[in-house]
């Protein structure tokens, strides 16, 4: 639970005190990124970045023009709906959890393996990674999805065996 | 006088209850104990606390449980800032003026609790002890600020102590306020994935909630609104009556037997976890769920198998190892023969049982309902398991060795030798010369000591252990293999008994069809699987796979050495992975010990020979005899 610490520290920064509510909202978030530096993480994208500013081409804080509507996102909500989510994929999704919980051992004690969170939303994650692709139905490389919502959720050698993990079962599920 | 029949007018209210506890079990999956505690509790008048991992649906089922009803609701979450006055009200002073004269007025804002029918009272524990003192008080009294509450039943919630720390549980007195006290499960890490499954349909069929797209929202909650399933007048009218119920004088005498076993067994102080059996809940609160029970079962009074009732109320108040046990002990109060049978004669060696005795056990097996209420005299009687008796399996030779294994397994002298001291008892061998008082032992190895040292008197905080039986009944089961099966079965359902051990037990063709009870796999209802175990029909093809992952997902909650899976078959696996390369890594890595049976004149197919080896399990055999019978032996 030590990867919790950048979000307690933005929690932190916006609201003083109330341990608990800050615990509860750390929950609350169905999908949990870790962002590093560029410099940290690829030197190729830090080498870019540097070369459009020193082009002077970026602006630092620049205002970002609306690229969208509130009645298109409406929109694309209700049609989310939609999107067929089929057994093979709920099958690989299933396997995918059951791994976790048998191979990994995830558990109440280690892990926040809810099914609030695995059996309601992922599904709703996984309609819009499809949604996204530009397809009326999930499929199984949607399921990559499901890794922006472990990251503070299981233990660290967890998340990062579940791409392997969702490549192994995408397979097996082909395979029937 | 036997009590006359229930009216129309009594039948229509319970008919509403039993409504409402059928559309909660709709709402979460795989939750029936809590939506059957939860419409008790409502009925008797009586508080409840759900408890369970965040996310399993504690919220959900408090919400659903207060719509459903038709109840006037307020809902409070807690947390550290809660005052009493967010409970209770404020009051307000205001100046007016009158002939001449400034009045001061005092008027008061009436708080959730002075309104509520049903209060939803969220992540109780959350709250400081300057509120939760009053409000504990007020839910015990229903009066509050000189008025009385029209209060009917506060459900609670709270997460489990060990995830969302660093929050101090509620004390068990503290809990004794509700009397309905309910432990969830979440599916995932609880193993349920076949009720995973079933939830994972459904949420992927399901449609935007109503309300959910309007423009300027992006709100995701996918909860449609839930009419109401009865109105005011109907729920109290059947609280009435159910509160009005007689209970029958066997009942009372049952009832007085089943707290004279409860407080033995939690007096045990090898038992862990809370213990309060205070007058107030098993006085008063018990009777009033047992009543509430028999209501709902449409009877017109509390007969003696209302008292399973009372198995929600337990969560706080017994010892886990009391808790997973009350069916058990509930049954052998109500006169389970095969249970009494199986559970008090446990000097005797299961090889020292005829055959004979195999069959009268099995046919006398009486059968406990699945329904959440049980009622056993509306069930038919149990099929005789040997209408037409084949000549039995020798199974004696499996047991005798099965047992070897139970008790090998229970003891690792290396790290323990077999439990925790309580006390010392005379040295009955040499070897246990090793567990000896140190000094004595020391002193009788001198030829010091007049007599033979002392040694530790251990006992195991969970004894028994676990088996799961795993039975093939694909189609090339049929006939003599299915009877012989069953006796194999219950003989290892006896050995189970005589030790106390928690029993599952999982028929499979092409898929996996585990018998549990109360939604969990391993129990002691052994009489229930002795029932089943009669009931086999063969069909389909066979898949080791599936059962055996149905059961090591059983097993993996658990805890200790001695957790068995016996593997019953005829032929090989041709569905599913064929090698159960997974399913022996993780028995492996539980601990779990794989014994192997095959039956039948033909070939052992080799991967049973590799389950068994791979992970300490025994290796047999079973072939038909010249006669007819069937002979059961080490591979």
């Amino acid at each position: 639970m030590n990867d919790l610490a950048p979000l307690r520290d933005l929690l932190d920064h916006h609201v003083v005190g109330h341990d608990e509510v800050k615990t509860a909202l750390l929950l609350r978030f169905a999908l949990q990124l870790r962002v590093s530096g560029l410099i940290q993480s690829g030197v190729d994208d830090a080498k870019t970045l540097i070369d459009r500013f020193a082009a002077g081409s970026v602006v630092e804080q620049p205002d970002p023009a609306p690229v969208t509507d509130r009645a298109t996102l409406d929109a694309l909500n209700q049609r989310m709906y939609e999107v067929e989510v089929g057994a093979a994929v709920r099958a690989a999704l299933l396997d995918i959890l059951r791994t976790l919980v048998l191979e990994f051992e995830c558990n109440e004690t280690n892990s926040l393996l809810t099914d609030r969170t695995f059996l309601v939303k992922a599904i709703k994650i996984l309609r819009g990674a499809a949604l996204l692709a530009g397809r009326s139905a999930v499929d199984l490389p949607d399921l990559a999805a499901l890794s922006w919502m472990t990251t503070f959720r299981v233990p660290p050698e967890a998340h990062e065996a579940l791409p392997r993990i969702i490549g192994r079962v995408s397979r097996q599920v082909r395979a029937v | 006088m036997a009590p006359s029949a229930p009216d129309r007018r009594t039948t229509e209210l319970a008919a509403a209850f039993v409504e409402l506890r059928t559309e909660l079990g709709r709402v979460l999956v795989g939750q029936h104990d809590a939506a059957t505690g939860l419409t008790l509790a409502l009925l008797a008048e009586q508080h409840a606390y759900l408890e369970g991992p965040p996310g399993c649906g504690k919220s959900e089922l408090a919400a659903a449980l207060a719509a459903l009803s038709g109840a006037r609701t307020h809902t409070l979450v807690f947390h550290r800032d809660i005052r009493e006055t967010d409970l209770l009200g404020d009051v307000l002073l205001s100046r007016h003026r009158h002939r001449g004269h400034e009045r001061l007025r005092r008027e008061l804002i009436p708080g959730p609790l002075l309104q509520a029918e049903v209060a939803l009272l969220e992540d109780l524990p959350r709250s400081p002890g300057e509120a939760l003192g009053p409000l504990l008080r007020i839910l015990a009294e229903r009066h509050a600020l000189g008025q009385t509450l029209p209060l009917e039943s506060a459900v609670a919630t709270g997460p489990l102590e060990q995830v969302e720390a660093p929050i101090d549980p509620l004390e068990p007195g503290q809990l004794d306020r509700f009397a309905v006290q309910l432990r969830l499960a979440g599916l995932l890490t609880g193993g349920l994935f076949d009720e995973a499954a079933v939830l994972l349909e459904r949420e992927a069929a399901r449609p935007p909630a109503r309300g959910t797209v309007p423009s300027g929202t992006f709100t995701t909650a996918n909860a449609a609104p839930r009419p109401a399933v009865m109105s005011t007048i109907t729920r109290n009218a059947a609280q009435r009556a159910a509160a009005a119920l007689r209970v029958e004088p066997r009942t009372l005498a049952a009832y007085h037997r089943l707290l004279d076993r409860l407080r033995q067994r939690t007096a045990d102080e090898s038992a862990s976890g809370d213990r309060l059996m205070s007058d107030r809940s098993f006085s008063s609160a018990a009777l009033r769920l047992v009543r509430a029970h028999a209501f709902l079962r449409g009877a017109p009074a509390a007969a003696p198998r209302d008292l399973g009732a009372i198995r929600y109320m337990v969560a706080h108040r017994l010892p886990e190892e009391v808790q997973e046990d009350f069916d058990h002990i509930l049954e052998e109060l109500l006169g389970d023969p095969p249970n009494v049978t199986m559970a008090e004669t446990g000097a005797q060696m299961p090889g020292a049982q005829s055959q004979g005795d195999d069959s009268d056990g099995a046919a006398a097996a009486s059968p406990a309902s699945d329904s959440w209420i049980d009622d056993k005299a509306d069930l038919p009687a149990p099929p005789s398991l040997f209408g037409q008796p084949p000549p039995p399996a020798q199974v004696d030779p499996l047991l005798r060795a099965l047992v070897g294994r139970i008790e090998r397994g229970r003891i690792d002298p290396d790290t323990d030798p077999g439990g925790q001291p309580r006390g010392y008892r005379p040295l009955r061998d040499l070897d246990e010369l090793i567990d000896a008082d140190l000094i004595e032992a020391l002193l009788f190895a001198e030829g010091r000591l007049p007599g033979a040292p002392r040694t530790f008197e251990r006992k195991r905080k969970s004894a028994g252990g676990a088996v799961a039986v795993l039975r093939d009944i694909s189609a090339s089961m049929a006939g003599r293999l299915t009877v012989w099966s069953s006796q194999v079965v219950l003989g290892i359902l006896r050995v189970a008994a005589r030790r106390r051990m928690r029993v599952g037990y999982v028929e499979f063709h092409h898929r996996a069809l585990p018998h549990q009870v109360g939604g969990r796999l391993l129990h002691r209802s052994y009489s229930r699987l002795a029932e089943q175990a009669g009931q086999a029909k063969a069909v389909g093809q066979t898949n080791y796979e599936a059962p055996l992952r149905t059961a090591l997902e059983g097993l993996r909650g658990g805890s200790g050495r001695n957790r068995h899976i016996v593997l019953l078959t005829d032929g090989l696996p041709i569905i599913g992975d064929t090698t159960v390369r997974r399913e022996r890594q993780l028995a492996r890595r539980l601990g779990v010990a794989l014994h192997t049976v095959f039956l039948g004149n033909g070939d052992c197919p080799p991967v049973l020979d590799d389950i068994s080896l791979e992970t300490g399990g025994l290796r047999f055999c079973g072939r038909p005899l010249a006669g007819g019978g069937l002979r059961l032996e080490e591979r």
